[in-house]
């Protein structure tokens, strides 16, 4: 007897197909095709013919999903499958799809042509787009093309041909080729693609541009168009594979992907890395592979801080493995660690890195000296900065390394005597070191060498004027002046010399040679009121002075009452006479009784006058010292009461703050001026500024907040100079601070995340830390707990080991 | 981005080769056509015009050609743009890695 069959005793829930049927569709939905898949199969069971369909589709989306996950075995098997239960007009559509996800252009093609051949021109929307792309993308040949039906046959040919054409630079006839596709045929996208490479490659941007951004969105033509689109500088981030194929360098496709991906992640050398096996890269050569090594070497001002010195060690290790991949690349590192050490030495040895970037320059490299010559000038040149050192209590600027700057720059122009900033950089070390003859020495070297340098003129030229070597000193200075004659340092220095000269002349009583000298002197002269060395009235007023003193009283005074008479401001005149008058040899001056005292001066009569004087008396202070003047002081003090007495407008007070701050004999007025001028307006910005600066002495410390008030008000009253002051001192205070951003004061500057500051701890430290906590017992872990939180962080502290802390209490909550 | 690129020369092009570049340049993308390769062109002949300039940017210049490697790509394809067209075996590789998503 056969076994007889056992019915189970359990038979099972019966459910309600519906139910099934929306679960399906939902699965559908959320694109979890497997599942809607499954659930439509039992269906099928239940009744075939209804759910049919619906496990066909499901089935097709899972076998395109598959495709575009790349898993094309599994996306076999399900088409397998499909042909056993769809008919077979549904599949050939998924075959095409998978045909072009395997890359079987052949297949891809018969697909097409199948479709082509069952719909006809019928065919529309995604299959026909599909098929259109497929055939072309076969690129097959005349025999098969042939094949296929009628319009299609002749449309697709002319795509391949008008393809052709654009790689054959045949425009105009590629133009005419695609006139006549119609608008309709599943190739007019095709053919826009077309028009638009045209335009991009016919050299008109602007209508590419417009072409490219008309292509139908998705598929592989927007993909192409927007590759394009790169090069019209039209960002896409994603088309960095598709770019390398246009630049032919695809080579670089896929590494750049993943050097890309990496760098996204704060995976920096990694980064690098991958491009490293790249063939070519790194490189100096104006290409692809040369623009991302140079990216590389010059990241470290894009990195984090925290990044920055892995990132430059890596390179640095290499450097000290001599592990370079070519000679590019060691070039590119030892520049890159050159520059960034020079930023921030700590111990590295400058000199010596300079040196060994050096020995990179290529044996045949034509300018190979003038390559080091310039590498060792500039290393001198960070030796020859200087720097602030400590010294009896006081600061003092010193060299960094004077020594190390003059072997480095001596070395340098050995290598290149035409080094011109390594000559002028020498001669400042020999200037600050004291090193008279050798800087004599190299200046007459350089006046020889560089006799078109406008720099090594004026040099030569005031150190000639400053020995009283007139001849040469002017000679030089002249010839400054002819080589840049819009240039007013060379004519301010020419007048300063002539006018020296002239007085030497005067005082020795060779009055010709020293009136020739001025009438040198005016050639050069300016008919400014302001310009004290080379002003023309002051010039008059010199030499009135020396005429006076040393030569013809007569002609004294008529220069003296010429000059007075051309200017606009006396009061400021006499106290520049007086001045200079002063500044003659005591025992002769003693002897002139043609001097008039400041006593008998007259006083300003307005505004301009005011501050023609203010301006005179500091000029005044410059020339011989604030600590030497007295009866100047007082003039001016005398000058300025009715300022003092309230009679002066905003416009004024304003002018004058600035030139009288910071002297103590004119603290009064400027405190009347400040005072008065908020009584008019209490909320005057400038005026505001200026008593905050009056009371914190130019500091301003922990006054941000007033600061920024009066920023507002300035800004809301259009005052861009109170702006711009408010400003300038913000920004001293972002630069004593060392920050890039400046914060906003009314708000506390966040701190650093827990997340921060454990980034920027070395992991091993943080590994050792851990392990010891992780030894510790409860009531050990609770102290460390307590000290550790007077010390850091508590979020510092959460970061670290907030989850051994919660284990803890997990376990000790288990064990209670 | 390297002035060599942008006006495209070779890194061993003379004086008279970079102000013949130069003038091309700007004669073929004038402002008022293209403002930002008239600026590019003008700052890259700048930064190359005679031999002391091209020593000071191969030694010493640090400027970043872009913040992210993407940008490096965008701005070099930018700057040789338009390239030559590919030939046509490339071009069919081309169109068919456009394929891929």
């Amino acid at each position: 007897m056969g076994k007889k069959h056992q019915k189970h005793p359990s038979s099972p829930p019966v459910v309600n197909p519906d139910m099934i049927e929306d679960e399906a569709a939902a699965e559908m939905q959320a694109g979890r095709f497997r599942k809607a898949r499954d659930l439509y199969k039992t269906l099928c069971k239940q009744n075939r013919d209804k759910y049919l369909p619906g496990l066909i589709e499901a089935n097709r989306l899972l076998a395109v999903q598959l495709m575009e996950k790349g898993q094309l075995p599994e996306a076999q098997q399900v088409i397998a499958y499909l042909k056993t239960i769809a008919p077979a007009s549904e599949l050939l559509l998924l075959e095409l799809e998978g045909a072009l996800a395997a890359n079987d252009w052949a297949g891809g093609f018969e697909c097409a042509l199948g479709l082509l051949s069952r719909s006809g021109s019928r065919l529309e929307g995604q299959p026909a787009k599909l098929a259109a792309d497929a055939l072309v993308l076969s690129f097959a040949d005349r025999e098969a093309i042939a094949r296929l039906p009628e319009p299609f046959q002749s449309e697709l040919s002319v795509i391949h041909e008008a393809l052709r054409g654009i790689s054959e630079m045949r425009y105009e006839q590629v133009q005419e080729m695609i006139r006549p596709l119609a608008r309709g045929s599943i190739f007019a996208s095709w053919k826009m693609l077309v028009k638009a490479l045209l335009a991009f490659y016919g050299g008109d941007a602007p209508k590419a541009k417009v072409l490219f951004n008309q292509l139908p969105a998705g598929g592989l033509i927007e993909r192409a168009g927007r590759t394009f689109g790169l090069f019209l500088g039209i960002p896409h981030p994603t088309l960095m594979p598709a770019a390398c194929q246009l630049l032919r360098v695809p080579e670089l496709a896929a590494p750049l992907c993943r050097a890309d991906e990496a760098w996204q992640k704060q995976r920096f050398i990694d980064s690098y890395k991958e491009l490293r096996v790249v063939p070519g890269f790194p490189s100096l050569q104006p290409n692809l592979a040369g623009a991302l090594s140079d990216f590389y070497m010059k990241a470290c001002a894009l990195l984090p801080t925290p990044f920055f010195w892995p990132y430059v060690s890596y390179f640095d290790r290499l450097s000290l493995q001599k592990g370079f991949k070519n000679d590019d690349e060691s070039w590119l590192v030892y520049r890159m660690l050159l520059l960034e050490m020079e930023k921030d030495p700590g111990d590295a040895p400058l000199d010596v890195l300079c040196r060994e970037f050096i020995k990179r320059i290529p044996a045949k490299d034509p300018l190979k000296n003038k390559i080091a010559s310039m590498v060792l000038a500039r290393s001198g040149a960070y030796f020859a900065k200087e720097e602030a050192a400590f010294g009896f209590g006081a600061y003092e600027s010193d060299l960094r390394d004077a020594d190390k700057a003059i072997e480095l720059l001596e070395e340098s122009i050995a290598l290149d005597p035409t080094n011109l900033s390594a000559h002028l950089k020498l001669l400042d070390v020999y200037d600050v070191e004291n090193l008279k003859s050798e800087r004599n020495r190299l200046l007459d070297k350089m006046t020889a060498l560089f006799p078109r340098s406008k720099a090594v003129m004026l040099r030569a030229g005031s150190e000639c004027v400053a020995r009283k070597t007139w001849g040469k000193g002017l000679d030089y200075l002249q010839r400054a002046r002819d080589l840049d004659t819009l240039d007013p340092e060379p004519p301010r220095k020419l007048v300063d010399a002539l006018t020296k000269m002239a007085r030497q002349y005067y005082e020795k009583g060779t009055l010709a040679k020293g009136r020739h000298g001025f009438e040198r002197a005016y050639q050069y002269a300016l008919p400014s009121e302001t310009d004290f060395d080379r002003g023309s009235v002051f010039l008059k007023a010199k030499q009135a002075m020396l005429e006076l003193v040393y030569g013809d009283e007569a002609i004294g005074r008529k220069l003296r009452d010429e000059a007075r008479g051309e200017s606009g401001s006396v009061p400021a005149l006499r106290l520049f006479e007086w001045i200079y008058y002063r500044s003659l040899s005591r025992k002769l001056r003693q002897r002139s009784v043609f001097i008039e005292s400041l006593d008998k001066a007259p006083r300003p009569v307005n505004a301009f006058e005011r501050r023609s004087l203010c301006l005179m008396l500091d000029y005044a202070a410059a020339c011989v010292g604030e600590y030497a003047l007295y009866s100047e002081l007082n003039y001016v003090s005398e000058c300025l009461q009715p300022v003092a007495g309230k009679d002066f407008t905003s416009e004024e007070a304003l002018d004058l703050i600035p030139l009288l701050s910071g002297k103590p004999d004119f603290s009064p007025i400027v405190k009347t001026l400040i005072n008065t001028g908020l009584k008019h307006d209490p909320k005057h910005p400038r005026f505001r500024f200026y008593k905050l600066s009056n009371e914190t002495r130019g500091r301003f410390d922990h006054r941000q907040i007033e600061l920024n008030a009066i920023r507002d008000e300035a800004v809301k009253r259009g005052d861009s100079a109170t702006i711009k002051l408010v400003a300038s001192v913000l920004d001293s205070f972002r630069h004593e601070r060392g920050q890039h951003e400046l914060p906003d004061w009314d708000e506390p500057e966040a701190p650093p995340s827990g997340e921060d500051i454990a980034r920027m701890i070395p992991p091993q430290i943080i590994a050792d830390m851990l392990k010891k906590v992780s030894a510790m017992n409860d009531a050990e872990f609770d102290d460390f707990r307590q000290q550790t939180l007077e010390k850091m962080p508590a979020e510092f502290f959460e970061v670290l080991f907030g989850e051994m802390n919660r284990q803890r209490k997990g376990r000790s909550g288990a064990r209670r | 981005m390297n002035p060599f690129l942008i006006l495209r020369l070779s890194p061993d092009a003379t004086d008279a080769d970079i102000r013949r570049a130069y003038l091309d340049g700007i004669r073929q993308c004038p402002p008022e056509r293209d403002a930002e390769r008239f600026q590019a062109i003008s700052q890259a002949y700048e930064q190359i015009r005679d031999e002391s300039k091209r020593l000071q940017y191969r030694l010493f210049d640090m400027t970043s050609p872009g913040m992210t490697l993407g940008e490096v790509v965008q701005k070099y394809c930018v700057a040789v743009s338009p390239p030559k067209p590919l030939e046509f075996e490339l071009m069919k590789t081309f169109l068919r890695s456009c394929l891929t998503k």
